[in-house]
């Protein structure tokens, strides 16, 4: 095969669950609008359960930080992270207390390199089922595993090595990674 | 043979490919309602596009069922040529709203275009689906072969889509969906 066929591109600076990389198409498609609306008030689902969101890496990146988009009302702790496919942990953030009413909260996590062409998870977990979350409420929860996610049942941290689950999560949050440290 | 630093482009190929996926019709059903309804006319066979840009290892194909379920569905993934590569085989559609999965023995599908293709063989039953209109098929490359139950070894009489909506069915890699 010819040279031709390699093919290079960037990663972008920041991928979270909507991003083409994750299932932001899909999402579209799936939610009946071209532009997917954003509740402030999705309250999680269970405590201790963890969502993960499939995405793939188009170049290599180092993992900075994560965020995820609080609602209204934030409670108890969140645990961001990434996995494998094979529900290998490559990094998280420890269960941190959520805090900032509708704020993009941010995580240090160690810096981890993602090499190219790989595919990962991305994961949030809390654990409560009182705070409440940024992002798109699905008309149908198997829409969420129609797009490929699965969920994993924690003890209030992500787990080292998970057990990847079918999903039940009808809301999708707005969460994801950063390559930029501030 | 492929270079070991050779980097699939996206969209790769994700744990799901189905209708609404990037690796098929995704773009063009941005903003299309998916409901449950009715298969539109005995054993009409749908075939919707699809590409990849990586080796995929199929381990289960699905269809996201309706309101109401009834007879036997058939799910599969043709060629680009229209050849069947691999389908469930006729199979009693079950349960209601959900996704119902075929299990498959796991085959490799190459980088290259192919076909997914479903067929019931009543007009009860229902699906969840999408309703895109005609002239969006037609844009989007999508093919239609009536009258045949089930999914044939070679699907090449069928003809561009004249209907108007499209059933949500897909492949995954995962044994766990």
């Amino acid at each position: 095969m010819s040279d031709l066929s390699t093919t290079r591109t960037f990663a972008p600076r920041v991928i979270h669950a909507w991003s083409r990389e994750a299932i932001g198409l899909q999402l579209e498609g799936t939610t009946n609008t071209a532009y997917v609306a954003v509740s402030a008030t999705n309250v999680w689902p269970t405590a201790n359960l963890a969502l993960l969101v499939p995405f793939y890496t188009t170049g290599d990146l180092t993992v900075a930080r994560m965020w995820v988009n609080n609602g209204t009302t934030p409670a108890s702790s969140w645990d961001i992270g990434i996995y494998t496919p094979a529900g290998t942990l490559v990094v998280s953030s420890g269960a941190t207390v959520a805090s900032g009413s509708a704020a993009v909260q941010e995580f240090n996590v160690t810096g981890t390199r993602l090499g190219a062409g790989r595919d990962f998870y991305l994961a949030l977990m809390n654990t409560g089922n009182t705070g409440q979350v940024a992002g798109a409420a699905l008309t149908n929860l198997q829409f969420s595993r129609l797009m490929g996610c699965q969920q994993v049942a924690t003890a209030g941290t992500l787990v080292t090595g998970a057990t990847l689950a079918s999903c039940t999560f009808a809301i999708m949050p707005l969460f994801g990674l950063t390559t930029r440290a501030t | 043979m492929g270079l070991l630093n050779e980097i699939a482009p996206w969209p790769a190929g994700g744990p799901t490919v189905h209708v609404a996926s990037p690796e098929s019709l995704g773009d063009t059903l941005r903003g299309a309602a998916f409901a449950s309804a009715a298969w539109s006319a005995i054993s009409r066979i749908f075939l919707m596009p699809f590409e990849l840009t990586r080796p995929y290892l199929v381990a289960q194909l699905f269809l996201f069922n309706g309101a109401a379920v009834s007879g036997n569905v058939d799910v599969g993934i043709y060629t680009d040529q229209l050849q069947r590569i691999a389908s469930s085989g006729s199979t009693v559609q079950a349960g209601v709203n959900v996704l119902q999965l075929f299990n498959v023995t796991e085959f490799t599908l190459n980088p290259g275009q192919y076909y997914l293709a479903a067929v019931a063989n009543n007009t009860t039953g229902t699906s969840t689906r999408a309703n895109v209109g005609a002239a969006r098929q037609k844009i989007a490359g999508v093919l239609q072969l009536n009258s045949t139950f089930p999914l044939p070894a070679s699907a090449s009489a069928a003809v561009q889509s004249t209907i108007a909506y499209l059933p949500m069915v897909g492949f995954t890699k995962l044994t766990t969906l």
